[in-house]
């Protein structure tokens, strides 16, 4: 857990921090003047991936906090908008992509909040497109902060007083308790990363288990939030078919598939730059020895026809359970969709398109311009 | 550090030369060096410092004691060091002694970061580089230190090129059996700097995947036959050992590449057509080079082209 707060000397006395500082309780407290030099000394540690799991730095967003989720053209992108809340997780999973992609990885929480809302207000107030699909899971875990910030309490009733956009809390954790008895108005999605018990006991150090994520999601559905699942990064290795049927049927033991919005398919993809940190911090992780090649965004992918099965199998897995469940590919290429799903997202308006008429359909989102929502 | 010295004459069995604390080479050649004491006499002193016991340790001049020992000398002419010095003031001047007159080779550089290490804490990376001379820069201090960890073996072959620095510094991270099994795999080859790292890291990965030592996949069966081959050379060998490692690293992209060509000769393209996959079948386009001199070839690649759209072995090709 955290062992040392650090504090921007410009947002010291902000009320977020106050009430971080005291939720933190005995953690040794450090005011920061130069940011710089608090990088440079996170990133001479021996280990700067791990200590920046345990070192929180409360500063303001210097840029904007909603962002387009940082896709390529050379794959099919989802559209998603990223709400910039914070950066890295507490938890240490083999594969995350977040220990190569800050430098140095360090956590951080935007505590200009101000700021936040008046962004998210403008885009509620903007008429153009109809819809948003927003998630703060991209850059960190959505709920991991929750117990020291407390944010879904003020994010979750900000997103219930409108109707044309959804927020989507990504989480590998249960940290869940603050979102019972909210007024969320199903404007807010709960969503959870899944894997089998045994990719979570090898590759997914401190987050909480298969059956714990389930659990959670069951509750969340009893509190009338609607439910997403992400099947990425989907893991390859020997015996992983049985695996994923069992926790394919597991999971809609526990929820109903027609309160999903969504499900996503991804197989595991890296920057090149993260594999020797996974050798480095993980030796006896297999997870970087698939058959990986250069994809067409520069990004280590499963050879594609590898990659076809396993969705394959996915769909059919998925499909007998919840024939009805929209599912679709993250960061895929068309002849992907073609050869899984039967078709291609522009057939049907696009992946964005497709996954705004779900949310619409699941969350109660309306039109108030002249944007036809395709059903 | 100002080292005063006293020229004094030594008897050579009182210089311990069994102390390696200020050596930094690994093997002691005297080749040329007797010939030329012989011929000239010795020109330039070593320099001793005197130990409690009456002997002497050698500071710089492991060559040159060991070339006058050789042709039989009793005494040696020594300059002597006068003065309380800490081991880490001579071991840089054994480095600057020896940088006086040549570049320290790597492994001599490994074992200046080691020895000086051993001595003084925190030393920087600056002070080492200069003093050692490799470039500052932490990526290559930290394979060039790593060196020492290989035995001794291996650093010979860094030395006399049978095994690549960048391929040495892969092998540290392995245990020194497992990094002699990949050395005595190499050594037989004469393969390319990439080239060996590409055959450690296939190795490696199939190792901590299939849950195997190096030496049980270089002592496999498929491999085994290849070494064993009469009918060919180091170069077919070393070139059939790593397209076999590559198909066990990565059998189903193998066996697409081994259906391209398949398809590929059943098309039976004359030399004026070539076809070239995508990069890893991902989905970029398949490129067709065409060849022609005048309007009758064009014509002729015209009716071959159109020949190939309706060739089943294309539509199999284009499914792969």
């Amino acid at each position: 857990m955290i062992s040392e707060l650090y504090i921007d000397e410009a947002v010291r006395d902000y009320p977020v921090v106050r009430t971080v500082r005291e939720r933190l309780g005995d953690c040794g407290v450090t005011m920061v003047r130069d940011t710089c030099s608090l990088y440079e000394s996170l990133a001479d540690a021996d280990d700067p991936v791990g200590r920046g799991k345990r070192v929180l730095f409360l500063t303001r967003n210097r840029g904007t906090f909603l962002r387009k989720c940082p896709g390529t053209r050379s794959y099919i992108c989802c559209g998603y908008q990223v709400l910039h809340i914070g950066t890295y997780c507490t938890m240490d999973c083999t594969y995350c992509i977040l220990q190569a992609y800050f430098h140095p990885p360090v956590l951080q929480y935007f505590v200009n909040q101000e700021e936040l809302f008046k962004e998210l207000d403008d885009l509620f107030d903007s008429k153009t497109p109809p819809f948003h699909r927003i998630g703060t899971g991209e850059f960190t875990d959505s709920l991991i902060w929750e117990p020291w910030t407390g944010l879904s309490k003020t994010l979750v009733p900000h997103f219930a007083s409108q109707d044309r956009i959804v927020l989507e809390l990504k989480t590998k954790t249960c940290e869940i308790e603050n979102l019972r008895g909210m007024s969320h108005n199903r404007k807010t999605i709960v969503a959870w990363s899944l894997n089998p018990p045994s990719v979570i006991q090898n590759e997914e150090r401190g987050t909480a288990g298969m059956k714990a994520r389930l659990r959670a999601a069951a509750q969340c559905e009893a509190w009338g939030y609607p439910l997403a699942f992400h099947f990425d990064p989907l893991i390859l290795y020997s015996g992983w078919e049985k695996d994923y049927e069992r926790l394919v049927k597991d999971l809609f033991n526990a929820v109903s598939a027609e309160n999903i919005v969504w499900i996503s398919l991804g197989s595991f993809r890296f920057m090149p730059s993260l594999k020797p940190i996974v050798q480095k911090r993980f030796p006896r992780s297999k997870i970087v020895y698939g058959e990986f090649i250069p994809g067409l965004d520069g990004k280590m992918r499963y050879f594609k026809p590898l990659r076809i099965e396993l969705y394959q199998r996915m769909a059919t897995w998925i499909r007998e359970m919840a024939p009805g469940v929209m599912i679709y590919f993250c960061m895929e290429d068309e002849e992907v969709w073609q050869r899984v799903m039967g078709f291609v997202p522009k057939e049907r308006g696009g992946l964005s398109r497709m996954l705004d008429t779900s949310a619409a359909g699941h969350c109660g989102l309306v039109t108030h311009s002249s944007f036809p929502v395709r059903t | 550090m100002n080292a005063y010295y006293e020229d004094k004459v030594v008897p050579i069995s009182k210089i311990d030369i069994t102390d390696h604390t200020f050596r930094l080479s690994l093997h002691i050649d005297t080749a040329n060096l007797v010939d030329s004491i012989q011929a000239v006499g010795l020109i330039n002193p070593p320099v001793v410092t005197a130990n409690d016991n009456s002997t002497f340790s050698v500071v710089c001049g492991f060559r040159r004691i060991k070339a006058c020992q050789l042709l039989g000398w009793q005494e040696i002419k020594a300059r002597t060091l006068a003065g309380d010095f800490s081991e880490a003031e001579l071991l840089k001047l054994a480095i600057l002694d020896n940088r006086s007159h040549r570049s320290l080779n790597i492994i001599e550089q490994a074992r200046g970061i080691q020895k000086l290490s051993a001595h003084t804490a925190g030393n920087s990376l600056e002070m080492l580089s200069s003093l050692l001379g490799f470039p500052s820069n932490q990526k290559v201090f930290h394979k060039i230190s790593a060196l020492i960890r290989l035995p001794e073996v291996i650093q010979t072959g860094v030395l006399d090129n049978t095994i690549s620095f960048e391929a040495a510094a892969d092998l540290c991270r392995l245990s020194p059996e497992d990094a002699l099994v990949f050395y005595d795999f190499l050594k037989g080859f004469k393969l390319s700097q990439n080239k060996q790292k590409e055959i450690i890291t296939l190795v490696e990965e199939i190792g901590i995947r299939e849950d195997l030592r190096p030496l049980d996949i270089l002592e496999s069966k498929e491999i085994k036959a290849i070494m064993d081959s009469y009918r060919l050379n180091q170069n077919e060998k070393g070139s059939m050992v790593r397209a076999c490692l590559k198909r066990r690293r990565f059998p189903t992209l193998a066996k697409a590449q081994e259906r391209f060509l398949r398809e590929l000769k059943a098309l039976k393209l004359d030399e004026h057509l070539h076809i070239t996959a995508p990069a890893y079948f991902e989905g970029g386009p398949y490129t067709l080079r065409m060849t022609f001199k005048s309007l009758k070839d064009l014509r002729d690649r015209r009716r071959s082209l159109d020949a190939l759209v309706k060739d089943p072995a294309m539509k199999r090709l284009l499914e792969l």
